[in-house]
Formats: structure tokens, sequence, C-alpha cells
């Protein structure tokens, strides 16, 4: 597990394509169910539709393949 | 590794507000700030998780920071004259400093967002300013009458002075600075309508 790219504020933000309500639909259980997931937002509105996750102990590829999990693509922003 | 660095978050807030003002609330979007500040997109969102949250926590932290200004060297004890003139200063040097806040909050004023400026202003700055109305009432100073009439006497005029200032531009379009003069004999003529 790499440490280094989890920042401070424990925020990680990535590319996804989740698109629509249905898509958001489907990822919404996956993580809300996680309890290291403290807080997560999804910017329909931005065209690369970022995902932004706070957490105190996750790293990115733990995200990504809580995602991927659902059929989804997920890139970790730099 | 990226952190929540101070410098990078004023800028970020400084180029939102501009771009905001000139770009309006629709023209505005993050991959825009992101470019104006240098920064990628994944920075920025770091910050904020949407555009809608960038707008209300930006507005909440300017009208927290311009209503802690309008209080400094303020007492709510005051004289009515000694007061409401200290008052005048504070609110003419943060307006004329604060331009592209000023522009920002008529925006928010005549949006959807009007709730959230109305909400964050420090309740202290609330308290202050009834008190102080309320003093000048129960001293004899000025006659009792609703907070609305007494605001857009009392400031009123001074916002607009201060409107056409940032506007550069007065009636019929004429070129207008405000001078420290002009400030003060309009504050004598409110002083004059207002007290007994």
């Amino acid at each position: 597990m790499d440490h280094s790219s989890i920042n401070p504020a424990g925020v990680l933000v990535f590319k996804t394509n989740i698109n629509t309500i249905t898509d958001l639909a489907n990822v919404s259980p996956l993580l809300d169910a996680d309890k290291a997931v403290s807080n997560w937002h999804i910017d329909l509105d931005h065209c690369d539709k970022l995902l932004r996750v706070t957490t105190g102990c996750l790293c990115p590829a733990d995200i990504i393949e809580l995602v991927n999990r659902r059929g989804y693509l997920c890139i970790e922003l730099i | 590794m990226r952190s929540r660095d101070i410098d990078k978050e004023l800028l970020v807030k400084q180029k939102a507000i501009e771009l905001l003002v000139h770009e309006g609330f629709e023209g505005f979007s993050m991959n825009k700030l992101a470019k104006a500040c240098r920064i990628s997109v994944g920075t920025l969102y770091i910050y904020y998780k949407d555009k809608d949250d960038l707008i209300v926590q930006i507005a909440e932290e300017e009208s927290k920071r311009m209503s802690g200004m309008m209080l400094e060297g303020f007492d709510p004890e005051a004289s009515f004259a000694d007061g409401l003139k200290q008052q005048w200063k504070n609110r003419a040097q943060h307006m004329m400093e604060n331009r592209h806040t000023v522009q920002f909050f008529e925006q928010l004023r005549s949006s959807t967002y009007q709730k959230v400026i109305y909400e964050s202003y420090f309740e202290e700055f609330k308290i202050k300013m009834s008190r102080f109305m309320q003093n000048a009432v129960a001293r004899g100073e000025i006659n009792p009458m609703p907070i609305e009439v007494y605001w857009s006497v009392a400031f009123a005029p001074l916002y607009n002075l201060v409107r056409f200032n940032n506007e550069g531009r007065s009636i019929g379009g004429a070129i207008f600075v405000l001078t420290d003069d002009m400030i003060w004999q309009t504050f004598e003529l409110v002083l004059k309508a207002l007290k007994k």
C-alpha cells in the first residue's frame, strides 16, 4: 500500500465515468457502507464526474477497487 | 503530496471571487478557476466538492470577514454620532478596498444564494448593530423607527456613493471618484436627518 499519496487533509479526488443518477445509485451503497469513508460526493456537473472522498485511512487504490467493483472507471487525480 | 496550503487557499478564494464577478454564476466553472490559479482541478476539489459548495463556502467566509472588519473600533455603547461615524469609516474603507467582494455580494443578493449571506453574517455583528440603534433610541438621540427605515437613511447614502466610486461613474455616466470630503459632507446630512 502506498501511503505517500494520502494527503494530510484525508481528501482524495478521482475522475470517474459515473455519469447519471442511475450510475450514482449503483455506487452509493458501497461508499455509504464503508466505515472508513467519512464523506463522499460526486460532481455530476463536472465533465470528469469528479469523486471526492474524505477518509482517514483508505488509500486511493482502495477507493478505485471499490468503484471498479460496480464496473465503473476511477482514476486518481494528482 | 497535496496539502491544504493557506496561501493557495487564499489565492483560490481571491481568483474565484474575481471569476464569479466577471463571468457570472453561469459562466463560472471549476475548470476555469483551476486554470486561473494554475493548479489542477484535483487540487481544487480538495477544498470544495463542487461549484455550489465553493460559492456557498466563499460567501460565508467573506461575509464573516467583512462583518468582522466592520466592527473594528466600534463600540455599541458610544454616542450616536460617534458610533455612526465609526461605522461609516469602517464601511467606506472596507467596501472600497474589497470591491470584488462587494460585487460578489450584490450578485448573491439577486440569486438563489440570497439566504446564505443573510445567515452567515456574524451573530456578534447583528447584536452590536441592533444594540447601538436601541441605545440611541433609549437615550433619546433618535426617534424609534423600523430598522429598515433606519438602515435606509443611516447607510444607504454611503453605499450609493461607494457604488458610484467602485463603478467609476455616477449619474449620467460622469467620471466619479469619491473623496473624504464628500463622505463626511453626506455623513453630516445623514446625522442631521436622524438626530432629534
